[in-house]
């Protein structure tokens, strides 16, 4: 990897997130005047996590006011908000927001506290949404199914219900990494969260042992259940598992639940690495091609091959970690990253096929001009949707953590 | 055939149709505003819709699906639908204050009108319902033509934008 080049992404990446932090808070999905000019809980929380591992921690704490402040009554955070904290959202529920912001939150704590949690953390801005955080807290468990002690949700990362609507490793990866978040800021404050913790826990098993599958050595994407509270599960009408590979699978790990060494893992991420690694672009797409839903082409995502690159960092595989993260770098465009990256022979297929299926909405014509309209086009790639926030986020916290690991003099 | 998975909206529509024999149309009218905020209250502030320059708009219509379904089971829309849809267009004849009104194309514009109307105004912003178009073959659209020309926009705008949705709107920012 080109390490100058990765400090100057690195640097820029910096400078993006900063800039696209509205003074209210909100960290837009991607800059105004382009695709996504909203505030995305599940990006937002990303773009938090990166502010944290950057060090700026006041940019990091103005994210989650913003957020905790936009909550819904219910204890819901919504799909989308405009800039002021308005739900502007058009998907349905997307449970793995709440479990972002309560598992950022809870970084937050431990960055401010650092080396010296006791005297330091900023216990003050947990006790001011202590009541936000119950709720949170009590709509991941009202969305629990006591069955298999999993979480339900209709959406998750990829925002595809057809292959997420049930019990997703991501969403419950998130919701069982900010319910174990809640845990830890609840008893620094001094809190009783024994309830919470025990929940957690059965999450937490649940998700190793449901949501694995030994015979396959991998964890799988998604129990598909179409109610929370079918009962038994096995009679809910979408009674199924997903067990197409999914980039997410590594979800467990990279939120903590399961140890980056431990063999389930680290078959997963071979898994993952092995069908979806992209041999003619490099970098990692996060789900099978067949799926056919990536706007612009199929294509390797930059965020998820930063998060992958985590793995190997932590189990001190640095030509792999290079691998991953020398790819990004060689692709960012002026030191910005788009949403991903497909070809053009790739753009037009899938052009094709959602034009003749009749599903080409027209919020996606501005995209296809901006594809075709963009430098790498004529040198046959197409970058879709640039910049989007995310990856930068995601480069961050990976080339911390890659540098911390590889060039700590400790 | 009617599955018991997804048997409740058919009976909440049967029930609307029941209760306008009961109780009239001005208490169900009223009614399904009520539900309206009622439901608008348990998700707080939010401004509905894909924006489309000053205004926002609805690509499909939430309902259009349970509402059709309900048409090919029971025939023709109801005679109740009709009475409540000629009662709100009464009374909307009478009214001063005509910017206000939902434009209704169906009656179940009545309830989400009321929903979108109360989740903008916890988030400080009026509402005013420009335009909607019923999913129902054969019906044309329904326009306010007061709020038309309040939101500052001609009605080939507003017809431009039924072209590829069903329900048109502006959020008012309110000082």
């Amino acid at each position: 990897m080109d390490l100058k080049e990765a400090d100057k992404l690195y640097k820029n990446c910096m400078k993006i997130l900063i800039e696209n932090q509205h003074p209210n808070g909100g960290f837009y999905a991607s800059p105004p005047g382009t695709r996504y000019p909203f505030i995305y809980p599940r990006d937002h929380s990303i773009c938090i996590l990166g502010t944290i591992s950057a060090g700026l921690l006041s940019e990091a704490k103005k994210g989650l006011e913003f957020m905790l402040a936009s909550q819904k009554p219910s204890g819901e955070f919504s799909q989308r908000y405009d800039v002021d904290g308005n739900d502007t959202s058009y998907k349905d529920l997307q449970i793995d927001g709440n479990g972002l912001i309560l598992y950022a939150l809870n970084q937050y704590l431990k960055a401010t506290g650092g080396l010296f949690f006791e005297s330091l953390a900023d216990r003050a801005f947990c006790e001011q949404y202590w009541e936000a955080i119950e709720k949170a807290v009590d709509f991941i468990l009202q969305n629990k199914n006591d069955e298999v002690n999993l979480i339900h949700t209709i959406n998750s990362i990829h925002e595809y219900p057809a292959y997420e609507h049930g019990f997703e490793i991501y969403a419950n990866s998130t919701c069982c990494a900010g319910l174990f978040g809640a845990v830890e800021i609840g008893s620094a404050l001094g809190k009783n969260v024994e309830e919470w913790r025990q929940q957690a826990e059965q999450v937490k098993e649940a998700i190793l042992e449901r949501l694995y599958s030994p015979r396959r050595r991998s964890f799988i994407k998604c129990i598909r259940v179409k109610y929370k509270s079918s009962d038994p599960i096995g009679y809910d009408a979408y009674a199924s598992s997903v067990i197409d590979v999914d980039a997410v699978e590594y979800a467990p790990a990279l939120f903590g639940l399961i140890d980056e060494h431990d063999l389930r893992n680290v078959n997963t991420v071979k898994r993952i690495d092995k069908l979806l690694w992209d041999e003619e672009l490099g970098g990692l797409n996060r789900y099978p091609e067949l799926w056919d839903r990536n706007n612009g082409g199929y294509g390797p995502w930059l965020h998820f091959t930063c998060q992958l690159s985590n793995h190997y960092t932590a189990v001190n595989n640095q030509d792999m970690a290079e691998k991953y993260l020398g790819w990004v770098v060689s692709m960012a465009h002026n030191y910005m990253m788009p949403e991903h990256i497909s070809t053009v022979e790739r753009f037009e297929m899938w052009l094709d096929d959602y034009t003749n299926a009749k599903i080409l909405r027209d919020s996606k014509l501005t995209m296809i001009e901006q594809i075709r309209a963009h430098p790498k086009w004529k040198e046959g790639f197409a970058y879709v949707t640039m910049p989007l926030i995310w990856p930068h986020a995601e480069f961050i916290i990976a080339y911390n953590n890659y540098k911390k690991k590889f060039f700590s003099r400790s | 055939m009617i599955r018991l998975g997804s048997m409740l909206p058919q009976a909440f529509m049967i029930g609307i149709t029941d209760l306008v024999n009961i109780i009239g149309p001005e208490k169900t009218v009223k009614w399904l505003i009520q539900i309206g905020r009622e439901l608008a209250e348990t998700q707080g502030p939010g401004l509905e819709g894909a924006p489309e320059g000053d205004l926002n708009y609805l690509p499909i219509c939430p309902f259009s699906d349970e509402l059709i379904h309900f048409i090919d089971m029971f025939g023709e829309r109801p005679k109740e639908f009709q009475t409540i849809v000629e009662y709100v267009k009464e009374r909307e004849a009478a009214n001063t204050d005509k910017v206000e009104c939902p434009a209704v194309a169906s009656i179940l514009c009545l309830m989400h009108h009321a929903y979108r109307v109360k989740r903008a105004e916890m988030a400080g912003y009026g509402t005013l319902h420009l335009a909607c178009r019923s999913v129902v073959t054969g019906s044309k659209p329904a326009y306010n033509e007061e709020a038309i020309a309040k939101a500052g926009v001609t009605k080939e705008e507003v017809d431009k934008i039924l072209e590829k949705g069903v329900c048109i709107f502006k959020f008012v920012k309110e000082e």
